[in-house]
């Protein structure tokens, strides 16, 4: 796990506003950044990690996104080498605004596609990006069936991707045999392409891995800012409140706008680690995850690993365990078996 | 004392019997109002219901018995002893241990339902204890009372003139002063003899931790008082009394009992089977020379086995079955261990409420969890070198090999059933192996039909077909009368090769493929997908009968991790793990608890 914290701000609009709206929005974010900082949660260690999304941050004027990240950066100490995520809508990610973002410092950028966008608009997106001098270029990839077309490599070079995510469709879920099926498809695409598998749903070429995603599938610490965003620090759980404009009344009163807050247990936070590290590439250690789980401190049962094992569902290496390829899709449904 | 205050001519003993909820319970409130034994304050609806079961059922479970002093309005003074019982078939036990203690009996009869089976039942028992019994027409308040016509049956049943027939109700108190004048005319006072050797019987008995067994005696000869020496007649047990006395609310101490007094004595005694209900009590110095004569105790003839959901509440189970069976003389169990359900219990009742009852109790009182499976009757194996196995568990039926034939617990029922509903009541009959040996019509619109039929087919969901069949217009009440040979068998059921021995029933041959079939179907809904697909099959012995599957569990793919969806996601990883705990495994398969209880509802489906 990459040492020190994440931060993530979530924007409430996905098009464009009032420059009054804007600097109502980034006050109200300053004043957050600042009370966290009071309270004591952004804490000693660095931020490693930033990432603005939930919106459309391209929606934003420049100066608007410029007073956003000013805001936030006055609160929080940023590590040298902090990754950088700017998540946007692919038709966002014109030439202009991907300079302006390499100005202001991002180096990762993520575009999610939009419903009917089709591979040309990727294929240029991308294209801009790396002549912007994007180091990391993230694709967020909905498995509607269409993504059979991008990937068979004939518009999009896939050279100029680094990380793709699978996520389902907006929409009616496909049969349960077609949904497997375009998952397993992609998944081969994209090895055969350089871009392995590190979750079940991510996949990134050498070294081009998300921090922001590896801190959160390892249980790391991850501050969130702005509406609905989500804050999770050791045991605590923490979700803003989601209405953008309850969310700046609750600021000017000089309250954090915390909508639901959890402390987890012990098991709790075991049963995380379990389901969130069944998924990643590099599998879980039943001895340490299990004794979270059982109030006995006993590891995870072994009866139900080996006959996970012989099932087909699970692999063992070196003391560890991992999903088969059997396994992957039936993730979750295995860690409420494997629990004691 | 007792002997001054009142004259024995002036005491009358009786108990309130009906079928359920015909007002007998009611009628006592109004009879506890009218003679002034409860005021206002201490009144409440059914107040001699005072168990929680019974109030929220609305049900009386157990017998209650109280004294009440009562003046007439000419300045006579009466004491009566009123014990209340309830009406239900599986608790007709009680009904007997009260008659028992008595010399007359309120029959009380619906007047818009009119004579029911249990009605019939307890008459006839009270006939065979010799009791004056006072018919009732009760609810005569209701626009649905048929007063003529039931008062015409009730005349045809008990021989009673029609004028001697009260007319009540108890909900408005209206005839009740009859009832209470009719106590005192009809009912004979007791005989017996305050100064003969002391003969009391034991008629109910109940246990707190702090004071032991209380027990409930009705003195027929002599007198009992605090410091006696009493012996047990059926075990020799001897016990000094530390205190008698009588029985209102609460037990009020007195100083003596005598002859024809109705009450309770504590003894230091400390286990509930030392006292057991029908036995005689007589003084170690000048003892009887006779018991009186006791009644059968009751026979538990429907087990189930009884599991901790959580087997480390294995011995928790255990002290509470231990603490319930001192207040219940019918219930009783043993351990046994099952392959599906781990450590338990085989437990006896006298019938499928008792069950109910017992088992509520159980997690009501004593905050237990539990996993019951199907209750069965019990049978008996006739071995081919003669000997007898008495089978309470199914799995326990000896093989083919030894074994000669299988007897079935044969009942004698009776059932009322309003003349529109005989086609139906006649086809669910034959249905469940019933033969017809008699009936009657009660009232031209009503008949009585009485019927043999096996226990086995009556226990399970015989009286929820029943009201089905009859919209609810039928009662039925049955009696054990012994055992009769069938072609009985054991269907097994297995999971994915397993047998699962908390599931296997015995069935009638004829019925064993329909039920197999049933059965796997209902538990192929009631079992959840799991990561392998699960295969249910019913067996006869080798030979697999029925079989149906549960595919796998829906393959999930993307459902992607991010922040929010981590909180959703372990949310619903607890939940489905909480379902999991709440499941036994046979193999590896969890089979969800009420899937225990699968074969109870076989009939249901009709697909
Ligand atoms: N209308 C009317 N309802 C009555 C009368 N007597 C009793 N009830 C109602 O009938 C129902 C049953 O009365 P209970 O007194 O509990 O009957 P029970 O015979 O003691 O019942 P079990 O003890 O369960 O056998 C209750 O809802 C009473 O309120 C009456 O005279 N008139
Ligand atoms: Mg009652």
């Amino acid at each position: 796990m990459p040492k020190g914290r994440g931060l993530y701000l979530s924007l409430p609009w996905d098009r464009a506003v009032v420059p009054d709206e804007e600097e109502r929005f980034a006050d109200a974010v300053r004043r957050e950044a600042a009370l966290l900082r009071a309270s004591g949660l952004s804490g000693e260690t660095r931020v490693v990690s930033f990432a603005v999304g939930g919106g459309d941050p391209l929606a934003l004027s420049a100066r608007g996104l410029g007073s956003l990240l000013r805001g936030v950066e006055a609160e929080f100490s940023f590590a040298n080498g902090c990754e950088r995520t700017c998540e946007g809508a692919v038709r966002s990610f014109g030439a202009v605004k991907l300079t302006a973002l390499r100005e202001a410092g991002f180096d990762r950028i993520c575009m999610k596609e939009a419903d009917g966008e089709g591979p040309e608009r990727i294929a240029a997106a991308a294209r801009g990006a790396r002549e912007a001098g994007f180091p990391t270029i993230a694709l967020d990839l909905p498995l509607d069936g269409k993504e059979r077309g991008l990937l068979d490599g004939s518009v999009v070079d896939w050279r100029t991707i680094d990380h793709v995510s699978l996520r389902e469709p907006r929409g009616a879920a496909p049969s349960e045999g077609e949904w497997v099926r375009r998952y397993r498809r992609a998944a081969a695409r994209l090895e055969e392409s350089g871009i392995k598998r590190y979750e079940i749903t991510h996949f990134a070429r050498p070294g081009k891995r998300s921090r922001a995603l590896r801190l959160l599938h390892a249980g790391g610490d991850v501050i969130g800012l702005g509406p609905g965003a989500l804050t999770s620090v050791g045991p605590m759980r923490r979700r803003n409140e989601d209405d953008p404009i309850r969310y700046g009344e609750r600021l000017r009163e000089g309250i954090l706008p915390v909508r639901e807050e959890e402390h987890l247990d012990n098991a709790a936070r075991a049963l995380e680690r379990l389901f969130l590290g069944l998924r990643r590439s590099g599998g879980v250690d039943p001895r340490t995850i299990g004794r979270g789980l059982c109030p006995d401190r006993s590891p995870l049962p072994e009866e139900a690993i080996a006959r996970l094992i012989e099932g087909g569902f699970l692999r063992g290496r070196g003391g560890r365990i991992f999903l088969s390829e059997r396994g992957i899709v039936r993730a979750d449904r295995i860690a409420v078996e494997l629990l004691p | 004392m007792s002997t001054t205050e009142t004259d024995l001519s002036r005491t009358r003993n009786f108990c309130i019997i009906a079928h359920i909820d015909h007002g007998k319970s009611t009628l006592a409130d109004r009879i506890l109002e009218k003679t002034g034994t409860l005021g206002k304050r201490e009144m409440r609806d059914q107040v001699l219901d005072n168990m929680d079961l019974e109030r929220e059922r609305g049900i009386t479970i157990k017998s209650h018995a109280i004294r009440i002093d009562y003046r007439d309005p000419d300045g006579g003074a009466w004491r009566f002893n009123l014990i209340d019982t309830p009406g239900h078939v599986d608790f007709s036990y009680e009904v007997s241990r009260s008659l028992a203690a008595c010399e007359g009996a309120l029959l009380v009869v619906d007047a818009a339902q009119g004579i029911e089976a249990q009605t019939i039942a307890n008459f006839y028992l009270a006939m065979e204890h010799g009791l004056a019994i006072i018919p009732v027409i009760n609810k005569i308040d209701l626009p649905a009372a048929r007063v003529e016509a039931v008062e015409a049956a009730v005349a045809d049943l008990t021989g009673e003139a029609r004028e001697r027939i009260l007319r009540i109700s108890a909900r408005t108190g209206e005839g009740v002063d009859d009832v209470i004048r009719a106590m005192a005319e009809r009912i004979p006072s007791p005989a017996g003899d305050p100064d003969a050797p002391l003969q009391a019987l034991v008629f109910d008995s109940d246990f707190d931790s702090y004071r032991g067994v209380s027990v409930y005696v009705r003195v027929v000869n002599g007198t009992v008082r605090a410091g006696d020496r009493i012996l047990f007649v059926s075990n020799g047990a001897e016990f000094a009394v530390d205190e008698v006395g009588i029985l209102r609310m609460k037990r009020v101490p007195r100083g003596v009992l005598s002859a024809g007094d109705v009450g309770y004595l504590l003894a230091g005694i400390k286990r509930v089977r030392d006292a057991r209900v029908g036995d005689t009590i007589t003084r170690v110095s000048s003892p009887a020379e006779r018991p009186l004569a006791g009644f059968r105790e009751p026979k538990p003839m429907v087990f189930s086995g009884l599991y901790p959901a959580d087997p480390g509440m294995y011995e928790a189970l255990r002290d509470a079955l231990d603490k319930l069976r001192l207040n219940d003389a019918a219930f009783v169990f043993e351990p046994e261990t099952s392959n599906a359900l781990g450590f338990g219990f085989r437990c006896g009742y006298l019938g499928l409420l008792h069950m109910e009852i017992v088992q509520e109790r159980l997690e009501r009182e004593y905050g237990l969890d539990l996993v019951g499976t199907v209750p069965n009757v019990v049978y008996r194996a006739v071995m081919k070198d003669g000997s007898v196995i008495r089978v309470e568990n199914p799995r326990d039926l000896p093989s083919r090999g030894d074994l000669a034939v299988v007897e079935e617990p044969i009942v004698d029922a009776q059932l009322i059933v309003p003349s529109e509903y005989m086609g139906s009541v006649m086809k669910l009959l034959t249905e469940k192996r019933g033969e017809q040996t008699a009936m009657e019509y009660l009232e031209p619109t009503r008949v009585l039909l009485r019927f043999r039929l096996p226990l086995g087919e009556v226990v399970l969901d015989f009286y929820d077909r029943l009201k089905s069949a009859t919209r609810g217009y039928a009662s039925y009440d049955y009696e054990h009368v012994g055992f009769q040979a069938s072609d009985m068998v054991r269907l097994d059921v297995l999971v994915n090769g397993d047998p699962v021995d908390a599931l296997s029933v015995i069935v009638h041959r004829d019925k064993a493929y329909a039920w197999g079939r049933q059965l796997t179907r209902r538990l192929k809904k009631l079992i959840p997908r799991q990561l392998y697909p699960v295969a249910i099959q019913a067996a006869l012995g080798n030979k697999v009968i029925a079989r149906e599957t549960v595919p796998a569990f829906r393959k999930d793919v993307t459902a992607k991790c991010y922040g929010g969806d981590i909180t959703r996601k372990r949310k619903l990883l607890e939940k489905q793990r909480e379902g999991k705990r709440r499941m036994k495994q046979v193999g590896s398969v969890h089979i969800p608890q009420e899937a225990f209880l699968a074969v109870l509802r076989v009939d249901d489906e009709n697909e």
